[in-house]
């Protein structure tokens, strides 16, 4: 049978059934999502497969702003009363609210939309035989634990699919199919003693694509250097505390770009809504325009049109057409991330397309599109950027990560860390993590590699919000190169 | 709406009646959860969600699938049922696939309230307004989040056990800031009994450490006697439950792991102050009364005196090792002296009190080393007196580190963790030295 919930339900009956109902009862604005979620998960370990999950669910969130309040309900029965039901219920939530509401929300203006949209995949992870995932794990654990000393190896396949419809009372009508695709593995070594171990996870990112990104992606190949890696890593010397310079390939750097640029730059956090949970940000709207976020050779934007970011859309879930937009150009901060109700607030006239729901039944707020630091506009490749390191340390992939909850003090560790010696990569080091300040870090960056370096990573899981939201987001980058940060040793005797 | 046990058997026993496989279970969680969210002094998003979901798990011999949905009718539950099937017979064997448990017998654990279905979007508002009011009376900005939930679970599986629960669920967090950013507050409380939330007390609490909190000034960073108040404390007790897991320690990547071989159970670890436990029938913490497939929960001790007397053993696990499962404990019980936090400051000649602990992650499984910020107020102690406030710092600290020297503690009580994950019941903890790393200029 077809999944797909288009040819099961009537959903524009279903949609003015909910607009209707809203403004009967006095709302202003309404929209309501209706959206499927398919997920499945493939776990495996060694040569056991662990776990074969498919999830789904399905229902629908109606969103109003009466009386100047946003008002919000949903539920999981997708049938015409429980969509009145439903329509009411948010309006009373908006009613009882607008007691507090000091000024009312108001939205920026949007064309509006009677369109489809579509993630442009080749092959539907869903419609891929479990064997044929199964033994791709099960080949990565094979070929990882080939490597004399590795142990352990698990190996995990996620994919997710969201068929969403949106309505509103403007006009607008929009259905999208997102796709989205996460292998990944972790192989560990153990020493022979038995009393010692480290790790090396996969360097692949997750994919706003289809089933054709675990074909292009070397996996296997992967899987058996990084059993060879876990094990040299293993028998890596320490690091010694202090300062040196650091090359960052982009299998961290994205992780670095989410926390330090990505979340820094939410409109929401920096005016204070994410207080009491995420935090707020540094980056006040005093900064707009004038703030030198970077080296001049910075270059940052929010793109929800990039081809594979797991953020890219067609209109994000204020209706709005998904965009691109400067947020850190030549080093100096020019834009927020924004949705329809926080553009004004800031003096914009539109959104940045930055509204985003997890499921029917969260509230869209503002969450990260992609957001990308472009590729040096000069030919530059990873090796000459380490050729001109005297003491530094090239990372690779993401590792332990935090950071303060105004986005200044981070700590970074990695999966793996090469010494470099006078322009050259000598070995391999262990219990690395290097610590900065934002400013400080994005001001140091002196040499980004050109664009055939640029790749993408990303997260499937960013969370955000009372109640937790987790985004999928993408940042890509090319290799870059900082000066004189500060490394330690995360080694303690316990 | 709260189906009772007869109604949910009813449901669960129809999509049992669809299986073909060998063995089968299928749970089902359905609740109302309704919201309100504020900051900037004003609501911000609201939320009433109203979800059934149904997981169903069908074997043949050990080819598993799983399937979930939120689709109840008859029909699409039989469907979900094919799915699951289809999904096991597509799967290649998982080897580490235990039988269904048959009935069992669980401990009754408090969790309904009947007076907390009744709160409404009206009795929100007034909670947040108490709030709101309070900021605008101190010149502060609030930032919070009320939710409270019903719902209920059932559990069955073709070998004839069945496990219901209805629960109640309520939970607050409340941060104040001052106008200028310097300075932060925040508190929290979380219960089955909504009216065991008093709105007024969590105001008080975040307005105090807001202002207490403002204009602090940097010290240097390095080796400090710290109080960590009972909700940072949680925090290190997450992260020690969280490697609680004996077939980590057995593989030899755990800090549990015993040099050689084996575990690290029976050797004493820590202080012999540090008494950890789970027990899901714990009048202020309840918990969860099953876990792993339905094994019912019992009280749990982790650490008696300082000794590690049990990890945490999955069915699986047990099998190979031909011991008993130890599922996981649903809450996590720290016992306490019988002192005050006051007491525990005047205590210090000089060391930090830390109000709470934010972005924590792992660093090395090896040593539970982790990394995190202070936040909500860290304040100097001098001869016993708190002097003055102090600028947040990074740390880099291990439980397995701090639990060998816990100087003095107070009476635990049950405490929100800004980073989640309850029910926990903590001392306020003077240990000797905590390692900052770094500061940080952040409120």
């Amino acid at each position: 049978m077809g999944y797909s919930f288009v040819s099961d339900f009537d959903l524009h009956a279903l949609s003015m059934r909910a607009l209707e109902a809203t403004q009967a009862v006095g709302a202003t604005y309404c929209d309501i999502r209706i959206s499927r979620h398919r997920n499945q998960y493939v776990a495996t370990r060694e040569n056991k497969v662990l776990s074969v999950e498919d999830n789904q669910s399905f229902g629908f969130g109606i969103r109003v702003i009466a009386k100047g309040a946003w008002g919000f309900a949903a539920s999981t029965r997708v049938a015409p009363d429980e969509i009145t039901r439903i329509a009411h219920a948010a309006v009373t939530m908006a009613e009882a609210n607008a007691i507090l509401q000091q000024e009312p929300v108001e939205l920026a203006p949007t064309p509006t939309f009677q369109t489809r949209w579509a993630t442009a995949i080749k092959i539907d992870p869903f419609d891929v035989p479990v064997e044929e995932k199964t033994e791709l794990l099960l080949s990565i654990n094979r070929e990882a634990l080939k490597a004399r000393g590795t142990k352990f190896c698990s190996s995990m396949l996620y994919a997710a699919n969201e068929q969403k419809f949106f309505a509103s009372s403007e006009g607008s009508v929009i259905e999208q199919d997102i796709y989205r695709i996460y292998p990944s593995f972790s192989v560990t070594a153990l020493s022979a003693d038995g009393n010692d171990f480290e790790s090396r996870g996969s360097l692949c990112a997750p994919m706003g694509r289809g089933y054709e990104w675990c074909q292009e992606y070397p996996l296997v190949a992967e899987a058996r250097q990084a059993g060879e890696e876990a094990v040299e890593k293993l028998k890596a010397p320490s690091i010694e505390p202090g300062r040196r310079d650091l090359i960052l390939m982009p299998s961290i750097t994205w992780l670095v770009i989410h926390e330090s640029i990505g979340h820094a730059t939410e409109l929401d956090r920096a005016l204070g809504l994410e207080a009491n949970f995420a935090g707020t940000s540094f980056v006040t709207p005093n900064h707009l325009g004038k703030l030198q976020y970077g080296a001049e050779l910075v270059n940052v934007i929010g793109d929800r049109t990039e081809p594979g970011g797991l953020a890219t859309v067609g209109f994000d879930d204020d209706g709005v057409q998904a965009t691109q937009f400067d947020i850190i150009k030549n080093g100096k901060f020019v834009g927020y991330q924004t949705t329809r109700e926080q553009a004004r607030w800031i003096g914009d006239t539109v959104s940045h397309g930055c509204s985003y729901a997890d499921n029917y039944a969260h509230v869209p707020m503002q969450r990260m599109p992609n957001v990308s630091l472009l590729p040096g506009e000069t030919p530059l490749s990873p090796d000459e950027l380490i050729a001109d390191v005297e003491d530094g340390v090239l990372i690779q992939g993401m590792g332990s990560w935090s950071i303060d909850q105004q986005r200044r003090n981070f700590q970074f560790g990695g999966q793996l860390f090469h010494v470099i010696k006078n322009g050259k990569i000598t070995g391999m080091l262990r219990d690395v993590a290097f610590q900065a300040m934002t400013l400080d870090f994005w001001n140091s960056c002196d040499a980004i590699c050109s664009k055939e370096h640029y790749e993408l990573g990303g997260s499937y899981y960013c969370g955000k919000a009372q109640p937790m939201q987790l985004a999928p987001v993408s940042h890509g980058s090319a290799p870059a190169r900082f000066r004189n940060i500060d490394f330690i040793n995360t080694k303690r005797e316990v | 709406m709260i189906l009772p046990p007869s109604e949910v058997k009813d449901i669960l026993a129809q999509t049992l009646s669809y299986v073909k496989a060998d063995e089968a279970e299928v749970s089902i969680y359905a609740g109302l959860r309704e919201e309100l969210r504020f900051a900037r002094n004003m609501p911000i998003s609201c939320g009433y969600a109203d979800e059934t979901h149904i997981y169903i798990m069908c074997a043949f011999g050990q080819q598993v699938g799983y399937f979930s949905t939120t689709e109840t009718n008859a029909t699409a539950l039989e469907n979900a049922v094919r799915r699951a099937e289809d999904a096991a017979h597509l799967a290649p064997e998982s080897p580490e696939y235990m039988p269904r448990l048959g009935p069992q017998q669980y401990l009754h654990t408090p969790a309904w309230d009947a007076a907390s279905t009744h709160f409404s979007a009206h009795d929100r508002a007034r909670i947040a307004s108490l709030a709101i009011d309070g900021a605008r009376d101190t010149n502060l900005t609030s930032a919070g989040f009320f939710e409270n939930s019903q719902g209920y679970t059932g559990m069955m599986n073709t070998s004839g056990l069945f496990a219901y629960r209805c629960a109640t669920h309520a939970a607050y967090s409340l941060t104040m800031r001052t106008s200028d950013g310097m300075g932060s507050g925040w508190a929290a409380a979380e219960s089955f009994r909504v009216a065991a939330i008093d709105g007024g007390t969590i105001t008080k609490r975040a307005v105090e450490k807001a202002i207490q909190s403002q204009n602090p000034t940097p010290l240097e960073p390095g080796a400090y006697t710290v109080v960590l108040e009972p909700s940072a404390v949680g925090d290190m007790l997450n992260i020690f439950r969280g490697s609680l897991d004996r077939r980590a320690a057995d593989e030899g990547r755990s800090y549990f792991s015993n040099v050689g071989q084996g575990t690290k159970i029976g050797q004493t670890l820590f202080g012999d102050n540090i008494t950890i436990y789970s027990d899901p029938t714990h009048a202020i913490v309840p918990g969860w009364p099953w876990g792993e497939n339905g094994l019912p929960l019992h009280r749990t001790s982790w650490v008696e005196k300082g000794t590690l007397r049990n990890l945490v053993v999955s069915r699986y696990w047990a099998q190979q090792k031909n011991i008993e499962p130890m599922p996981h404990g649903s809450n996590i019980i720290m016992e306490g002296q019988e002192h005050t936090l006051d007491d525990l400051i005047a205590a210090t000649e000089r060391g930090l009190l830390v109000t709470s602990l934010w972005y924590i992650r792992g660093v090395d499984p090896q040593t539970m080393l982790h990394t995190g910020l202070t936040r909500d107020g860290v304040f100097l102690i001098e001869r016993g007196k708190v002097t003055r406030p102090v600028v947040n710092l990074r740390w880099n600290e291990s439980p397995a580190a701090i639990f060998k020297c816990v100087e003095m503690m107070s009476r635990p009580e049950r405490v929100v963790t800004r980073e989640g994950n309850g029910p926990i019941l903590a001392p306020a903890l003077k240990i000797k030295e905590f390692h900052f790393t770094s500061v940080s200029p952040s409120t």
